[in-house]
């Protein structure tokens, strides 16, 4: 395990270096917090039962995880393309394990480091606390643990780049479905019942709806049934990644004749 | 060089790149159905938020499928056309401006015009997809359409034009370039009578998203002089000030010495 958690520490120290990159991201979630405050002070959330301020704390929630998972998909389509991945493959320790837990390192760091831009925007922009403030403490490890499956899903979608070269238009598809399916800028209570079943057989709506529908209200029950689908969710994803990476080596090996 | 040496230019390279993305089928038509898809995926937001509120200060459904649909097609004809504004940071900083600079072209014209992207045409479809569905797409409103969407689609490449042009005096900022970019295409499709007088006046300013999908989708809605003269003159502002600004960075740049290697491999 110290080997992988290595290459998750030097990407913590890579990330750290990249300055400009995490400025960008903070700017980024003050500013989609401010459009979507804008528009919920001019239509009024209270219509869709949720106060205008919890509204906000919502979106600064899911934001949270979606602008710090990493975009593992590119480094393994750039691996691939520049043929450095057969130089990769014949390290000791399986070059999935590797992106993966690089990926790790960089999620950790720019979750602490966005927790603070989301707390502080969120904050600003709505003057206060959300209704249930323990919500908020609850939050920080379960959004950890959502966002490690969300990466872990993002690896998978590098893998597909051993038949497509580029894996981009998955992952195009991807963020949309978190994006609708999993609630990311509307909850799911307001989408038409139809659309809400198909979201929650999906694991979209475990990776952002459930686990801060259950932060904000201090659910029980509801956090439970996140923890759970997020785990069976975590279970499925690590053994489709490794049955994908076993054939994409093989088909790489072809094709390198 | 003359204007009919430019486009005849313009029209042979537009052929290679073209040739370029085609060459590999597949993938060429993956980017460009997933891009349809992942855009009509996306306005699906906005079709569940209509169905709650009816409308945003006088925006319903057809105004928002408008503005996501100039935004589209516009961004789509700019990478389909000009893909390499995007990675003009990129090509200062590494110094691979050397081969636009040994040609006797206009170097801001050829690097801009390098690149071209597949998914674009994706984002070409879905706009007029989308453009078709808000029921502004008419034949008698075509002029004015392509009015609007050509000024829309100046001010675009021209303020990807001015982010990365930073870089001949900030180096390396390639990747903040590209925030910048998303920034501006963020700002473009909400609209925007959500924001505040101050919000609205940095739309038209810094971040001029007003230029790109709110002013052109007011003007497809309530036709008026002054709003038409207004973005004419604003579209004409950006290119004037980012033509200006990339030849005055060229002064700076560096040589990455490229040319050494060209024809070498």
């Amino acid at each position: 395990m110290g080997k992988y958690l290595s290459f998750s520490i030097i990407a913590i120290k890579h990330g750290y270096k990249n300055k400009g990159e995490t400025i960008a991201r903070f700017a980024f979630y003050g500013i989609i917090l401010l459009v979507f405050s804008s528009l919920w002070n001019a239509v009024g959330s209270e219509k869709i039962g949720l106060k205008p301020r919890d509204m906000i704390w919502y979106l600064a929630m899911t934001e949270w995880i979606v602008l710090s998972y990493p975009l593992i998909h590119t480094a393994i389509q750039e691996d691939i393309r520049t043929g450095n991945v057969a130089y990769l493959l014949t390290r000791p320790i399986p070059y999935i394990w590797v992106k993966f837990f690089e990926g790790m390192g960089t999620l950790l760091l720019r979750m602490l480091i966005l927790a603070f831009a989301g707390f502080g925007f969120a904050y600003f922009i709505t003057g206060g606390l959300p209704t249930n403030p323990l919500g908020l403490l609850l939050y920080f490890p379960v959004g950890i643990f959502a966002s490690m499956v969300v990466t872990l899903y993002q690896s998978i979608i590098g893998l597909f780049s051993f038949w497509l070269q580029d894996a981009t238009p998955i992952y195009w598809i991807f963020s949309k479905c978190n994006f609708i399916l999993g609630g990311m800028m509307l909850p799911l209570d307001i989408y038409p019942e139809w659309l809400q079943k198909i979201a929650m057989l999906t694991p979209f709506s475990s990776f952002l709806y459930l686990p801060v529908k259950a932060c904000l209200e201090l659910d029980a029950s509801l956090l439970l049934e996140a923890l759970i689908k997020l785990t069976v969710w975590a279970v499925i994803g690590l053994i489709a990644m490794q049955l994908i990476y076993l054939r994409g080596v093989k088909k790489l090996n072809v094709n390198g004749g | 060089m003359n204007l009919k040496n430019n486009y005849e230019f313009f029209t042979h390279l537009l052929k290679i790149n073209l040739k370029s993305l085609t060459s590999l089928r597949g993938a060429f038509l993956l980017q460009a159905t997933f891009m349809i898809i992942n855009n009509l995926v996306f306005f699906t937001m906005w079709w569940v938020f209509f169905k709650k509120f009816k409308s945003i200060k006088g925006w319903e459904i057809t105004d928002l499928c408008a503005l996501y649909g100039v935004v589209a097609f516009v961004f789509g004809v700019s990478v389909i056309f000009f893909g390499g504004v995007r990675s003009l940071a990129k090509m200062i900083d590494g110094g691979d401006l050397d081969v636009y600079l040994t040609q006797p072209k206009n170097t801001l014209f050829y690097a801009s015009s390098s690149q071209s992207h597949a998914s674009g045409w994706g984002d070409v479809v879905s706009g007029i997809i989308l453009l078709w569905f808000s029921g502004y797409l008419t034949f008698g409103s075509l002029p004015l359409m392509l009015t609007v969407l050509f000024c829309s689609f100046v001010v675009f490449v021209c303020i990807g034009i001015l982010f990365n042009s930073l870089a001949f005096w900030m180096g390396p900022m390639d990747s903040l370039a590209r925030q910048f970019y998303d920034f501006v295409v963020t700002f473009s499709i909400y609209p925007q009578v959500i924001f505040s007088q101050f919000l609205k006046m940095i739309l038209f300013t810094v971040i001029p998203g007003g230029f790109i999908g709110h002013l052109p989708v007011s003007l497809l809605r309530e036709f008026s002089w002054s709003n038409l003269g207004f973005l004419v003159v604003g579209s004409a502002g950006f290119f004037i000030l980012s033509v200006v600004v990339f030849n005055r960075g060229l002064k700076k740049y560096e040589s990455g010495n490229r040319f050494i290697g060209v024809g070498t491999n």
